[in-house]
């Protein structure tokens, strides 16, 4: 059953449409053959990282930069505001 | 792609409507109940609840009387009733005259010259019923799409609004594109974040740099306030469902838009040009917004929400 949704294909991210358990395989539509466990609980809406993503780099969702990664970021790993800020100058 | 219609109603200036409704127009606050009373008591009546008129400012009583004007002259119009007290500031016959010019008639009345609200009313009602009733032979027949203009607009957003509502939207939007219609995105507030997708989507380097000056005037307004609007962005409520960054916000917001070029930036209530994608400058209030997108000729208003939007405003009834 799919889980996650994955809004553009150039997305570094999807986003969980039911609650990821810890562990869980991901599974979403076309997802070649990618295979990614969440590594952390991710709440409904939340997003999870579907590549690696290099502390400075621009994190796609919508097939558009959201704003860069705070630190380096695994497969699986929650993406939220711990690790992905504003390059706008928004509250964080 | 073949040409679609809609059945929808054709007007003698060319224009299309999809509904028949009679405005009632109140040209100051103290005109407002009887105007309301007229509206109330007419299925088919439209109260445009505008409460100025006087003790403002020029340019607020000239955007008001623009925009009113514009009301009665829409395609879902099919007669005005402008209700005056008789001493207002905004120019009542002048009003009515311009309406006039449209596909609709409109009628005038004067509080003051026909001796008080009861009376008032009584006149109002009579010809509000006399425009229904006349109304009734119009015959809805086959119309190309292209004659739509249609707004887009999203209110009471939640964690699915992005994922769903406004990607549905959004291909709705270039639906209405492919067929030649008018297209409108409006709240300039909700763009904040979203200038490099904006800007790529630009027709032209001119539309880019207007968007990206519509943009910024807006944010100097924001901080004029001496708020940090910015520094608010995302809500903690959106941040709960699992938005980090004002950027993503106003990316799913900017979803709705679909994915076509942005061919033309407008003033508020200003009607486009051009068949397309549009951009229009408002504020991110929704009743402001859908105030500004029905004066610029929209007939159709599509809205989507995910916690509810229970506002019932004319316009609702004008372009629903």
């Amino acid at each position: 059953m799919v889980n996650t949704l994955v809004i553009d294909p150039r997305d570094m991210v999807g986003v969980a449409l039911v609650e990821l358990e810890d562990g869980s395989m991901v599974t979403f539509a076309d997802m070649n053959g990618q295979r990614v466990h969440a590594l952390e609980p991710i709440p409904f809406g939340h997003k999870i990282a579907l590549v690696p993503i290099a502390e400075g780099q621009h994190i796609i969702k919508y097939g558009a930069s959201i704003g860069v990664a705070a630190r380096d970021i695994q497969p699986g790993e929650h993406v939220h505001t711990h690790n992905l800020k504003s390059v706008r100058g928004a509250r964080q | 792609m073949s040409q679609e219609q809609i059945l929808a109603y054709r007007r003698p200036d060319g224009s299309v409507g999809v509904r028949n409704l009679v405005a009632v127009i109140p040209t100051c606050g103290c005109a407002l109940h009887a105007a309301e009373r007229i509206a109330a008591q007419v299925e088919g009546a439209a109260l445009l609840h505008y409460a100025g008129g006087c003790g403002e400012t020029e340019g607020d009583t000239a955007l008001a009387s623009q925009l009113l004007s514009q009301y009665g002259r829409h395609p879902n119009v099919i007669g005005s009733i402008v209700v005056s007290l008789g001493c207002e500031t905004l120019d009542a016959h002048d009003l009515a005259g311009r309406i006039a010019q449209g596909h609709a008639p409109s009628e005038l009345l004067v509080i003051q010259e026909l001796g008080g609200t009861v009376k008032t009313v009584t006149r109002g009602l009579a010809l509000a019923r006399q425009m229904r009733s006349q109304a009734e032979h119009l015959e809805r027949e086959p119309c190309p799409v292209s004659s739509l203009t249609v707004g887009l607009e999203c209110g009471g957003s939640d964690g699915t609004s992005g994922l769903a509502a406004n990607p549905a939207m959004g291909a709705f939007s270039d639906l209405m594109v492919a067929q030649g219609a008018r297209v409108i995105l409006p709240e300039t507030s909700e763009l904040l974040g979203a200038e490099h997708v904006m800007t790529e989507r630009a027709a032209s380097p001119e539309i880019a740099a207007q968007l990206l000056r519509t943009i910024e005037e807006c944010e100097r307004f924001l901080k004029a306030t001496g708020e940090d609007f910015m520094g608010k962005q995302p809500s903690p409520g959106n941040m709960r469902g699992g938005i980090t960054t004002v950027e993503e916000k106003a990316l799913g917001d900017v979803l709705k838009g679909g994915h076509t070029p942005f061919v033309e930036v407008l003033a508020y209530g200003q009607a486009p040009s051009r068949a397309g994608l549009s951009f229009m400058d408002t504020p991110g209030n929704d009743l402001a917004s859908v105030t500004g997108l029905v004066a610029a000729g929209c007939q159709i208003v599509t809205f989507t929400t995910g916690r509810g939007t229970p506002w019932a405003m004319p316009s609702r009834r004008w372009s629903r």
